[in-house]
């Protein structure tokens, strides 16, 4: 089986060069793509330097995660696609193996990376709390919110990204409930920036949406109830209440 | 076509003009959007598809395609498609892009056709507002004409726009360098100068000509 790798990029001409031939050097891996979101630094000719394939994002305007990790799919052509993000410091050829070597042995269809780390705050205060209340049997997994997942290509296909920082937990309840095999694995010590707490509104925001949205449609909460409170949650000013 | 999206609508509607009679297929992915392609466009088939069964249904179907216009809302599945029609010799491969920026990266991959939506946007722009050179601050509803800025840059400038005034007897007032609001006279207008005149769309076109602001 051949292996993509696919990273979702914005300035980050720091990290591209690095990140594109570690990629390259694990096993497996054909083809590297960058995903740029509207870089303004030399991330995308560094890239394409290092024999990248890249593609910006379809929707600049309102640049997501999601629609990054989408078009890397869909531009994508090996047999297993592997998201990194592009600015773990200590990323490995070790570290993008262990990512897929669950699908190759045909244990998984979809595997989540965890690292050695507490989980973040979004992870502990938004998406744990709300997957324990809405999808128990997620609840086991340690970093739902990882952006460090591999699936085989065909299982991306059937699911609906979403835009934003809702795609992680996204895909995870969505392949889920599609009967994807899932195992989480853990991929050591993640070397990465901290966001700031103000940073992260819009994310716990995002996340928390991506969860309430699914919960709704498989019927797990009453829809006038959950869009009353997504409406107020959105109107909410969250500066007096420590958030910014 | 692929995809039924806002983009592709008007390339279909535009294919429709061009070929009253001819045979337009448009590809979906989801139940719902062929739904409602079939209610809107009902001279077309509309096949419901996986993303990688586009390719094969092209393939299978390449010696009656004579136009491919891939038109999803991801510019990665446009560019796919469009080398795979490619690859196969489709006669005419279009891909209309959503994010302007992509346009290097299809001229790189041999896509002939790319149509950028966005283009027009900036010399729309620049051909309504920069070819005057001047700050429209107000066009008046009932007449062709408004009152208009112009900053008096140099010698030649202020020749003609004392010649214009006086001529034209157009009302109009200065702000100064020193940033003073006066309305006197033609000779007292200044390098440097602001002036605001009320004019006829065709008297200020016909200022701007002389002093070199607007091509003849």
């Amino acid at each position: 089986m051949d292996v993509s790798v696919v990273f979702p990029s914005r300035n980050r001409e720091k990290y591209v060069r690095r990140a594109v031939r570690t990629a390259f050097r694990a096993r497996h891996v054909k083809e590297v793509i960058v995903v740029d979101g509207g870089s303004s630094d030399g991330t995308v000719s560094v890239a394409l330097k290092e024999g990248a394939k890249v593609i910006i994002q379809s929707n600049l305007v309102y640049p997501g995660k999601g629609i990054a990790m989408r078009d890397g799919a869909y531009l994508s052509s090996g047999d297993v696609v592997v998201f990194v993000d592009v600015d773990v410091a200590n990323l490995t050829p070790e570290f993008i193996e262990k990512l897929y070597t669950p699908i190759m042995r045909g244990e998984a269809e979809f595997v989540k990376g965890c690292f050695e780390r507490v989980a973040g705050r979004v992870t502990e205060l938004v998406a744990k709390p709300l997957l324990r209340m809405f999808y128990p049997e997620l609840a086991k997994f340690r970093q739902p919110l990882s952006g460090e997942i591999a699936g085989l290509r065909e299982v991306f296909y059937q699911v609906e990204f979403e835009s934003g920082w809702g795609v992680d937990v996204g895909l995870l309840i969505d392949l889920h409930k599609m009967g994807v095999r899932i195992v989480e694995v853990d991929l050591g010590f993640k070397e990465h920036d901290m966001k700031p707490l103000h940073a992260l509104t819009d994310m716990a925001y995002q996340v928390a949406e991506a969860i309430l949205k699914r919960a709704m449609r498989d019927g797990k909460i009453d829809e006038l109830w959950a869009s009353e409170y997504m409406s107020s949650i959105g109107k909410m000013d969250l500066r007096g209440a420590g958030f910014a | 076509m692929i995809g039924g999206g806002h983009l592709a609508y008007f390339a279909i509607t535009a294919l429709r003009d061009i070929d009253p009679r001819g045979r337009l297929t448009i590809i979906e992915f989801t139940s719902e959007k062929v739904e409602m392609l079939k209610k809107t466009f009902p001279f077309a088939d509309v096949v419901l598809s996986s993303i990688e069964g586009v390719e094969e249904y092209i393939s299978r179907n390449r010696f009656l395609i004579d136009v491919l216009v891939s038109a999803t809302d991801s510019d990665a599945l446009n560019l796919r498609y469009a080398k795979h029609s490619i690859k196969i010799d489709l006669p005419i491969v279009i891909a209309i892009l959503n994010n302007p920026l992509n346009e290097p990266v299809f001229a790189k991959e041999n896509v002939r056709y790319v149509i950028n939506p966005y283009k027009t946007i900036g010399s729309k722009i620049k051909e309504i507002v920069g070819k005057f050179r001047v700050n429209v601050i107000h066009e008046f509803s009932k007449v062709e004409g408004g009152i208009y800025a112009i900053k008096v840059e140099d010698a030649k400038t202020l020749r003609r726009v004392q010649s214009f005034v006086l001529k034209s007897d157009t009302p109009f007032f200065v702000l100064s360098t020193d940033k003073r609001i006066r309305a006197s006279s033609a000779k007292d207008i200044q390098i440097g100068d602001v002036i605001y005149l009320a004019c006829h769309d065709r008297e200020i076109k016909g200022l701007l000509k002389k002093i070199g602001r607007l091509e003849s």
